[in-house]
Parts: C-alpha cells; sequence; structure tokens
C-alpha cells in the first residue's frame, strides 16, 4: 500500500535506552523480527526493541542501511560486511551478535559470528575467559591434563596484550 | 526491562547456543585448545553433533582450502607423521590415508588427520599387491569415511593377458579418531572407540576391463574418488570414479579433444579447489624434447560432466610430476620450465598466470592441506 503511494515508508525503532531512530522500511525488513512486526501490522507507531541498546542499534541500521543500498552482487556484499566490520572491537562486536540474534538477521549474524572466529582465533585461553567473562572452573590437575592432550595447539598462540 | 547482562568492562554475556554458533568457525587447532576454557567449552566442543557440523561445513566445496585468506601468511609447516614410512595415497578434506611404505603382503593404512594429529590405523583388505591404488571420501549420508581401494586382479597378471579384470573394493572404514576434518571426535577421549567401525566391508567388487594407473593416486573430489584407468583391450586410458552414494564405479567422460591411445602419455587428476582438474602433456618437437602441458577443469558436481580447458603450456620439462597443485596456497598449479630455474604459478580459476624464479628443491616435498 505504501508503495502505491510513492513515498518509502519510514519505520521508527526505539532502543532499550529510549533512544529513536527512523529507518526506511525497506532496509528495516532485513530483520525478520522486524519484518513480522510491519507484517503483522503493529509497526504503526514506534517499535520498541527491548534487546538492543542504542549505540548498537545505530551500527545496526548504518548496516542496513549500507547493505540495502547495494544491488544483488553477493562479491560486493561481501566486500561491504568485511569494511563494515574491520574496525570494530571485541566488545561491539559481541553486542552486535546479540542484536542480529534478536533481530534475526542472518547475514549479519553469519558475517559478525566469523568476524568473531578470526579475532579469537589465535588467542591465549586466559584472553577468551577475560573477554568471554568465562570462570575457569577445572581444577589445576584436571587443567593441566586438558592442555597436556593438545599440548601443541598452544603453540604460535599471540601472547596476551589483552587489546 | 533489558534482560542483557554486562561483565564488568561492558562485554555482554553471550548466551550458549551464540558461543556454540561462533564456535563451529574455528579452525579445529584452535578448537582443541579452547577445550581448556572450561567445561562447558569443553563439553560443546566435544560432542558429536557439533564435530558432525563443523565436519561438514570444512568439508563443503566453497570451503576447504579457502581457510587461509591471506596466502602470503601461511607458513609451511613439517609436521611429524605416523611413525613409520608410509606414502600419502590420498586425501578428503584434511584427512590423509597412508599407506605403509615396505613389501610385506598386508600393509597398514592410516587415516592421519593433520589438524587434529591423530591416527587411526587399519590393515588393509586382503593381501595388497604393487598395482594397488587407495582412494578416500566421505559419504555425508552414513557419516563415514570410506576408502576404496582398487587393484588389477593377481589372476589376471599371472594369466599374462595385460591387465586382465580389475577390481574395485569399496571399505567403509573409519573410526571415531579420524572423523573430523578439521575437528576430530576421539581425540577428545569423549565419544569413543567402536562407535565407528574401523573394518572393511567389501561392499562391492567390479570385474571391469581395465586398472588404475598406479603411478598416480585416486583423488577425491566432490565426494567422489577418481582414477586414471588404463583399459587393457585398446590401451586406451580412461577416467574411472567412485560415487560412494550408490557405491558404485563409473566412467567418466574425457574433455572431448583429449585423445589418449598412447599410454605413454601421462595424465594427471587433481583436485583444485573442489573442481577436478586434469592435465596431460602431449610431445612438442623431437630434437627439443620439450613438451606441451594442457590443463582442463570440471564443473563442479559429481553429476556434472562438462570440462573447460583452461590453459596450454609450452616449453615445459619434461617431467609431469613437477606439476604440483599447491594446496597450501589457494591450489594454484606450479609448472617448471626447462632448462631454467622458472617456474610458474598458474591459478586455474581467475586464469593468472605468475612467474617466480624457484629453487627447485621446494618443490621436492607433497604438499596436502592443512
Amino acid at each position: 500500500m505504501a508503495a502505491e503511494t510513492g513515498t518509502p515508508t519510514t519505520l521508527t525503532l526505539k532502543s532499550n535506552d529510549d533512544e529513536l531512530f527512523s529507518v526506511a522500511e525497506s532496509a528495516a525488513i532485513l530483520s525478520v523480527t522486524i519484518r513480522n512486526m510491519v507484517e503483522d501490522g503493529c509497526a504503526g507507531g514506534v517499535i520498541p526493541l527491548d534487546n538492543v541498546d542504542g549505540k548498537t542499534l545505530a551500527s545496526v541500521i548504518t548496516y542496513m542501511n549500507g547493505i540495502s543500498a547495494i544491488p544483488a552482487d553477493e562479491e560486493k556484499k561481501k566486500s561491504y560486511r568485511d569494511k563494515f566490520l574491520s574496525d570494530k572491537d571485541f566488545e561491539t562486536l559481541a553486542d552486535m551478535v546479540l542484536a542480529a540474534n534478536y533481530l534475526n538477521m542472518s547475514c549479519l549474524m553469519d558475517a559478525v559470528s566469523a568476524k568473531i572466529a578470526q579475532v579469537m582465533e589465535k588467542k591465549s585461553v586466559g584472553w577468551v575467559r577475560r573477554k568471554f567473562g568465562i570462570e575457569n572452573d577445572y581444577t589445576p590437575e584436571e587443567e593441566a591434563a586438558v592442555k597436556e592432550e593438545h599440548k601443541w595447539t598452544f603453540e604460535g598462540v599471540e601472547t596476551d596484550d589483552d587489546n | 526491562m533489558a534482560t542483557k547482562k554486562h561483565l564488568k568492562r561492558g562485554t555482554p554475556v553471550l548466551p550458549q547456543e551464540i558461543i556454540q554458533i561462533i564456535l563451529s568457525k574455528l579452525p579445529a587447532n584452535s578448537l582443541l585448545r579452547f577445550k581448556t576454557v572450561s567445561r562447558s567449552w569443553y563439553t560443546i566442543i566435544s560432542d558429536p553433533l557439533f564435530i558432525q557440523t563443523h565436519l561438514c561445513s570444512s568439508l563443503s566445496e566453497s570451503n576447504s582450502f579457502a581457510k587461509s585468506q591471506d596466502p602470503k601468511s601461511q607458513t609451511v609447516k613439517l609436521l611429524e607423521g605416523p611413525y613409520g614410512e608410509y606414502d600419502v595415497m590420498s586425501f578428503c578434506g584434511c584427512v590423509l590415508l597412508l599407506v605403509e611404505a615396505n613389501i610385506s603382503l598386508k600393509k597398514r593404512l592410516v587415516l592421519w588427520n593433520p589438524s587434529t594429529r591423530t591416527e587411526t590405523y587399519v590393515w588393509s583388505p586382503d593381501i595388497c599387491s604393487s598395482r594397488q591404488s587407495y582412494g578416500l571420501c566421505y559419504d555425508r549420508t552414513s557419516h563415514n569415511f570410506k576408502s576404496s581401494s582398487s587393484s588389477s586382479s593377481p589372476f589376471g597378471d599371472r594369466l599374462g593377458s595385460g591387465g586382465g579384470g580389475g577390481s574395485l573394493k569399496n571399505s567403509s572404514s573409519s573410526s571415531s579418531s579420524s572423523s573430523g576434518n578439521r575437528l576430530d571426535s576421539g581425540s577428545g577421549g569423549v565419544g569413543g572407540d567402536g562407535r565407528r567401525s574401523r573394518s572393511w566391508t567389501k561392499r562391492n567388487e567390479f570385474p571391469c576391463s581395465g586398472k588404475p594407473d598406479t603411478s598416480a593416486p585416486g583423488v577425491c573430489v566432490n565426494g567422489a574418488i577418481y582414477w586414471v584407468w588404463r583399459s587393457s583391450y585398446n590401451k586406451v586410458k580412461e577416467i574411472m570414479y567412485f560415487d560412494p552414494r550408490d557405491d558404485k564405479l563409473k566412467m567418466l567422460q574425457m574433455p572431448e579433444d583429449v585423445v589418449v591411445d598412447d599410454v605413454s602419455k601421462s595424465i594427471r587428476l587433481v583436485n583444485l579447489r573442489g573442481c577436478l582438474g586434469l592435465y596431460y602433456c602431449v610431445k612438442g618437437g623431437d630434437e627439443k624434447k620439450t613438451i606441451t602441458v594442457r590443463i582442463w577443469t570440471k564443473e563442479k558436481g559429481v553429476d556434472e560432466n562438462c570440462w573447460n580447458e583452461s590453459v596450454t603450456f609450452d616449453n615445459v620439462l619434461d617431467r609431469i610430476w613437477w606439476f604440483k597443485p599447491r594446496c597450501f596456497v589457494e591450489n594454484k598449479i606450479v609448472i617448471r620450465f626447462r632448462d631454467s630455474t622458472r617456474f610458474v604459478n598458474y591459478d586455474p580459476f581467475k586464469n593468472t598466470i605468475e612467474e617466480f624464479e624457484g629453487d627447485a628443491s621446494c618443490y621436492e616435498y607433497e604438499f596436502v592441506p592443512y
């Protein structure tokens, strides 16, 4: 219906810290969660996104606009995604993977989780524990035994500078 | 309203299912290291279903070998393999099939996975003849590695019929300790041996009029094993392949203009990033003893029979085994020219040719993706 009027429909998204964002419907429906809301007719007013904060949502919207401006060319989309994620730190990536999961955006989910994997690949066990907030629940003996089993995988690991 | 928990420094706590998605994108080496992170990570990484998913995604054609983003950052590493002397017969994903290099009648075969450094031993299914060739492939339906051996029957040879009845025996042999391409199930001590068979099951035996060219091992591409086969009556070479989906041996049409009526002409098959590649040489002018090499690639997929000719090189050193697909740098074909230390890196996908001066000794090793 909106298409017939000739003006693109704009949606208003609200983050959990009450920031409001305007985004073209055509870009926003990359998120299956938002698309379902639009289809169910509950997108009339403001769409509250309770699990995404303003900073992350701004970033996701930048991505939505950027990727939907690219015509169907997988190569170009891929290089846009690579560039988009290249300067993000671990905390931002973790926020984005949660947002992509909540918003049900499979292309962003794939790209961000692959990026996180790429960041962690050469990192130490200690780095991973800190970044993921995981408590070491092994006894020292158990930990040594698991480590011993795959000793060679500890070669060439980046030293912890905790960036 | 916000359900998100935060750590001190602002990193959100990721739920288990997201962690699992992230982990499935890591190479085996990192995964094995991260078993040390915590008990719950150990459980995720050792889970048979997780391993299966990881294996399948790493075997998928687009993915295998393409793991390395930057060829320049790849380093060549010498790894210590299983104890003993072995020939690399075939590889599928990252699992290598090694055959004991000795003259005993019963040989040991090893499935070795360099990414997890685990190996599984199996005895050869029957008395080995020197004319035996093995191949390795992965059956996605039964989730087993299948190894096929093809040999000319000893009787055929003795009768002197020039090849006689070849037979192909297929066995499904695999064990947990080699079942991961990048990640391995057995090494964790979870799962355990005996979950999969490591015995040979004779599935089929095909009487056929030919035998595999023993100088060239079976090549695993798109899940099937391909051999160059030498037909016994008309001495024509052909390509036979074993299709693990129905356990049958089938013939593949050669590219149209490849006429291989002379058995002395060498044909080689390689796996080029998920495509079957074929190259063979044609003798050049007599006095110079140089050869011309032509390279074809087949479209992806076992049922696809379409060949594309990609390139022809002249004046190549007259030994076809100088050709090595260098899997570790994105499956380029390395070609060495006669009378020089000139090498060419040919990339059949981008159709680019890159020339370099090389040290011949560095091409004496077999390279396998790792």
